[in-house]
C-alpha cells in the first residue's frame, strides 16, 4: 500500500517536472510545476516529516510558485512554440543524467534500514525545542532571519523599477509634448 | 499519522473528482448548442480587440516576494509558537530577535515605497523635474494618470486628494 | 533537480519501502477515529455476525487496514461533501437574506419556508445552463481550475474540528496545514483567470492572487496567538483546551492579546475570501465579475460554493481557536451522543454567527480602493499582529504555567479586560448610531461629484 502511494507521489512529481520542460507555453510549465511541488510534499508525508510536507506547499505552491506566475506575466507573453526536438534531446541527456547518479548514488551509500520503524510521531514541537536549544540550532535560527532580510532588501532592490529618473530640460521638453497629445486625445 | 494524511489526500481527490462527476451528470441534461457569438469572450459586448495575455506590472511581483520572505518566517514561528511558554525567557529573546531582524526588511521596503500600490506621478520634486517609469499598462491598477483625469474635466478634486494621501510617504 | 531527486528515490523504493514501513499501518495500526469505529461497530454487529454465521464463520472478518481506511476516509468524504453543501446553501440564502433586510426589500421567499430551498433551486438551474468554454480559451487549464478550486476547500475541512473526537480527520498540523493548503485555491484561481481569455478575467485574477498573498501573512502571525496560548497546533486539542470553567474558558479569556488578534484575523479572513470591503477581485463596478467572468452554469457554481464553504471555514477555525470551538457554558452537563450533538449544534451556530458577521459587513462597508487594500495588509495587519504576538508570548511566559494554575486575578483580568472593551465599543457605536439617525438626511454627499463634474 505505501509503496502505491510512494509510486503515485513519485510520479507525480517526476510527471510534473517532465511537463514542466516538456509543456509548450511557459504558463503551462509553471502550472505542472505545482504537481511536482505537492508529489514531493506527498513524499514527505510518507517519509513522516508532516511540518516539512505542509511548509512545503505553503512556501513553493504559495509563494515561489505565484512568484514564477508573476514573472511570467511580467515577461512579454510568449505563445510561440519551443523546439520539441531540443527539448527531447536537452531532457533526455538530464534523465540519463539523474539515472547515472542515481544509480551511482544507490549503489554507494550505505541506507539505514530498519525493518520495524515505529509510527512517525509530530515533528513540529521538536522542531520547535530543536531551534531553542543553545546547543541546537539557535544561532541556525536567528542567521536564518538574517539571510532572509538579505534576501528580502537584496530581492526587492533588484525587482525595482527604475525609480526617478532625473531628466535634462530637452527630454522635459519633449514629455511636455507628450503629455499635450495625451491630453488632447483625452478631450477628443 | 499516517491516517489523516491519508484522510487529506481522499479529500484532495474527492474534490477535484466531484467537479468533474458533477460535469459529466450535466452532460446528460443541458443543452448544448454554441454558436460564435456565445463563444466570444466577454467585453461587455463590444467585439474583443487584442489579446488579454498581457504584461504586469512589476508591482504584483514585488508583492509575492514580499510574501515569500514572511511565508518562511511563518513557518518557522510555528514551531517557536509551540514551545514558547514551555522554554520560556530564552524562546522570548530568540523569537523577539528574530522578528525585530524580518521588521527591519519590512521598514526598509516601506520607507523605499515598495508598499505601496499607487506610485504617483510627481512633476514638483525639488533638485529638476523628476519623472517616474510609468509601467507599460497601468489600467489594472491604480487610477488612471492625473493629467488624463485632468483633462477630463475631473482633476481638482483628483489632484487634491492624491497629494494628500501621497503626502506621508512619498 | 526534484526530478532527479524523486528519480534516486524511486531507485532505491524497494529500501525506502522498509524504511517507510509504519506507512498506512502496514506495521502499527491506524489512529483511531470514529468512522473506523464505526466499521468497526457495524463488524460486531447483530447483523453481520449472523451473515458470518451463514457463511461458516464465527466472526465476520476485519477488512485490511487499508481497505478500513479507504472505507473510513470514503465515509467522511461523503458527510463532508453534504454538509459543505448545505452550509454553502444555507449561506448563501442568508446572504441574501440579510441583504434583503438591510436594503429594505425581502429578499427571496418563494421557493421553500422563508424561501430556504432557493439555493438548491439555483443549483439545478445552474445545472441545467449550457456549459460554455469560450474560443479563445485554454480549455484544459479551464476545465481544471475549479476543481482545483473545490478540492482546495473540500481539503481543508478535512482538519476542522465538529465536536470532540467527532472531526473527520485531526491532523496534528491542522492550523499551518490550513493557512498553508488555501495557497491550493490560489493557483486555482489564477489559473481560472489565465485560461479564460479574458482581460476581466485576467485582472480578476492578478488581484486576487496578490491580495490573497499580502493578506496571507497578518493572517497566519495572528493564527500564532493562539498557537502561544494553547500550545497545540491541532484544532480539536486547542477546543479541548478551552473547555474549562464549564465551558467558557475559550482562549478569548485566557490572554489579553487573543481579542486583538482575533479582530486581526477576521479582518485578514475577509480579504483572503475577497469578500467586502475587499472584494476587489471580483468588484462588479471595475471587473465584471472577476476571475470568474467567463464561467457559467454549474462550473461557476464550484466557484460560488467555494466562497461560501470558505467562509464557513475561516468562521470555523475562528471559532476553533477563538471563541471556544464546541465549549459553551452549561455544556459539559450532557452526557454521550446528547453531549456530541450539543458539541456540533454549538460549534455550526458560532461559526455561522460569524459568517453572519461577514454578510452583515459586507453589507454595510463600502468597497476599498484597490491601493488602499494592498497597503493596509503589510502596513497595519502585518506589524500589527506581530505586537499581538509578541503581547501575548511575554503575558504567556510571565504567566510561565497553564492558565487554571495562575493567580485568580491573572485569571480574571482578561475576560473583565475583554467585556469592559465590548461594553465600551458598543456604547460608543450607539451613541454615534443615535446620533446619526437624529440628523436629517440630506443630499450634501452626492453634491462634490455634482460640483466635480461641472467643473
Amino acid at each position: 500500500m505505501e509503496l502505491l502511494f510512494f509510486l503515485l507521489f513519485a510520479g507525480l512529481a517526476i510527471a510534473g517536472a517532465v511537463a514542466t520542460v516538456w509543456m509548450r507555453y511557459v504558463v503551462h510549465s509553471a502550472f505542472a510545476l505545482m504537481g511536482t511541488f505537492l508529489g514531493v510534499a506527498g513524499l514527505y508525508v510518507l517519509l513522516g516529516a508532516d511540518f516539512l510536507a505542509i511548509t512545503q506547499i505553503l512556501i513553493y505552491v504559495g509563494g515561489i510558485l505565484v512568484l514564477i506566475l508573476f514573472g511570467i506575466m511580467l515577461t512579454p507573453p510568449d505563445r510561440t512554440e519551443r523546439n520539441a526536438k531540443r527539448v527531447i534531446g536537452f531532457s533526455a541527456s538530464l534523465v540519463a543524467i539523474a539515472l547515472f547518479l542515481a544509480v551511482q548514488i544507490g549503489s554507494v551509500v550505505r541506507w539505514a534500514e530498519k525493518s520495524n520503524l515505529e509510527a512517525p510521531k509530530a515533528t513540529a514541537a521538536p522542531i520547535g525545542r530543536e531551534l531553542l536549544r543553545p546547543d541546537g540550532y539557535l544561532i541556525p535560527f536567528e542567521l536564518v532571519s538574517v539571510v532572509l532580510l538579505v534576501a528580502l532588501i537584496g530581492s526587492v532592490f533588484i525587482a525595482r523599477r527604475r525609480k526617478a529618473v532625473r531628466v535634462d530640460d530637452s527630454s522635459t521638453a519633449a514629455i511636455l509634448a507628450e503629455r499635450g497629445t495625451l491630453q488632447q486625445k483625452a478631450g477628443a | 499519522m499516517y491516517f489523516d494524511y491519508f484522510n487529506v489526500f481522499v479529500f484532495l481527490t474527492t474534490g477535484l473528482l466531484f467537479v468533474f462527476a458533477n460535469m459529466i451528470v450535466g452532460g446528460l441534461v443541458r443543452p448544448q448548442k454554441p454558436t460564435p457569438e456565445k463563444l466570444s469572450p466577454y467585453e461587455c459586448g463590444e467585439d474583443v480587440i487584442g489579446d488579454s495575455w498581457i504584461r504586469f506590472d512589476i508591482r504584483f511581483y514585488t508583492t509575492a516576494l514580499i510574501y515569500l520572505i514572511f511565508a518562511v518566517e511563518i513557518a518557522f514561528l510555528f514551531p517557536w509558537a509551540l514551545v514558547v511558554r514551555e522554554i520560556g525567557m530564552l524562546a522570548l529573546v530568540e523569537g523577539f530577535t528574530f522578528v525585530a531582524i524580518l521588521l527591519l526588511g519590512l521598514v526598509y521596503v516601506w520607507v523605499k515605497g515598495d508598499l505601496d500600490w499607487v506610485k504617483t506621478y510627481n512633476a514638483s520634486v525639488k533638485g529638476g523635474t523628476e519623472v517616474e517609469d510609468r509601467p507599460a499598462a497601468d489600467i489594472h491598477g491604480g487610477p488612471l494618470p492625473v493629467e488624463l483625469l485632468q483633462a477630463a474635466g475631473v482633476g481638482p478634486t483628483i489632484t487634491e486628494q492624491q497629494t494628500k494621501g501621497e503626502k506621508g510617504h512619498s | 533537480m526534484s526530478a532527479s531527486l524523486a528519480l534516486s528515490l524511486w531507485l532505491q523504493s524497494a529500501r525506502l519501502q522498509q524504511q517507510t514501513g509504519a506507512a498506512l499501518g502496514s506495521t502499527t495500526a491506524p489512529d483511531s477515529n470514529w468512522t473506523l469505529d464505526l466499521l468497526e461497530w457495524v463488524r460486531t454487529s447483530w447483523l453481520s455476525t449472523k451473515l458470518a454465521g451463514l457463511a461458516g464463520m464465527d466472526q465476520a472478518p476485519a477488512l485490511p487496514t487499508w481497505a478500513a481506511a479507504a472505507i473510513g476516509a470514503g465515509i467522511a468524504v461523503g458527510i463532508v461533501i453534504g454538509f459543505v453543501s448545505v452550509v454553502a446553501m444555507f449561506s448563501i440564502w442568508l446572504e441574501r437574506r440579510v441583504a434583503g433586510r438591510i436594503q429594505s426589500r425581502i429578499g427571496p421567499n418563494r421557493v421553500g419556508p422563508f424561501g430556504l430551498l432557493q439555493s438548491l433551486a439555483d443549483g439545478v438551474k445552474l445545472l441545467l445552463k449550457e456549459d460554455i468554454i469560450p474560443s479563445g480559451a485554454d480549455r484544459k487549464l479551464f476545465v481544471l481550475a475549479p476543481a482545483l478550486v473545490m478540492a482546495s476547500a473540500l481539503a481543508m475541512f478535512a482538519a476542522v474540528p465538529m465536536a470532540d473526537g467527532a472531526g473527520f480527520t485531526d491532523i496534528n498540523l491542522g492550523v499551518l496545514f490550513i493557512v498553508g493548503i488555501s495557497a491550493l485555491a490560489t493557483i486555482g484561481v489564477i489559473m481560472a483567470g489565465w485560461s479564460s481569455n479574458n482581460k476581466w478575467a485576467l485582472y480578476g485574477a492578478m488581484r486576487e492572487a496578490a491580495q490573497v498573498v499580502s493578506y496571507e501573512v497578518p493572517l497566519g502571525i495572528s493564527l500564532l496567538v493562539p498557537v502561544i496560548v494553547g500550545g497545540t497546533l491541532e484544532l480539536g486539542a486547542a477546543s479541548r483546551l478551552q473547555s474549562g470553567w464549564g465551558g467558557s474558558c475559550w482562549f478569548l479569556f485566557q490572554n489579553p492579546f487573543v481579542l486583538p488578534a482575533f479582530v486581526l484575523y477576521f479582518i485578514a479572513a475577509l480579504a483572503e475570501n475577497k469578500r467586502a470591503p475587499f472584494d476587489l477581485p471580483e468588484s462588479e463596478s471595475e471587473l465584471v465579475a472577476g476571475f470568474h467572468t467567463e464561467y457559467s452554469g454549474i462550473r461557476f457554481s464550484f466557484f460560488f460554493l467555494e466562497e461560501y464553504a470558505a467562509m464557513f471555514l475561516m468562521s470555523a477555525v475562528g471559532t476553533a481557536l477563538f471563541l471556544g470551538g464546541w465549549n459553551f457554558p452549561g455544556i459539559d452537563l450532557l452526557k454521550g451522543g446528547w453531549l456530541i450533538a450539543a458539541q456540533l449544534a454549538v460549534f455550526v451556530v458560532k461559526s455561522m454567527f460569524l459568517v453572519l458577521l461577514m454578510i452583515w459587513i459586507r453589507w454595510t462597508l463600502p468597497r476599498m480602493r484597490v491601493d488602499q487594500v494592498m497597503v493596509m495588509g503589510y502596513k497595519y495587519l502585518t506589524p500589527l499582529s506581530l505586537i499581538c504576538v509578541v503581547g501575548a508570548s511575554v503575558w504567556e511566559v510571565w504567566a510561565a504555567v497553564p492558565f487554571h494554575e495562575r493567580p485568580i486575578w491573572m485569571q480574571l483580568f482578561t475576560p473583565v479586560l475583554v467585556f469592559g472593551v465590548c461594553a465600551v465599543l458598543g456604547a460608543m457605536l450607539r451613541k454615534q448610531a443615535i446620533e446619526s439617525a437624529a440628523q436629517p438626511t440630506t443630499r450634501s454627499r452626492i453634491a462634490p461629484r455634482a460640483h466635480a463634474a461641472a467643473h
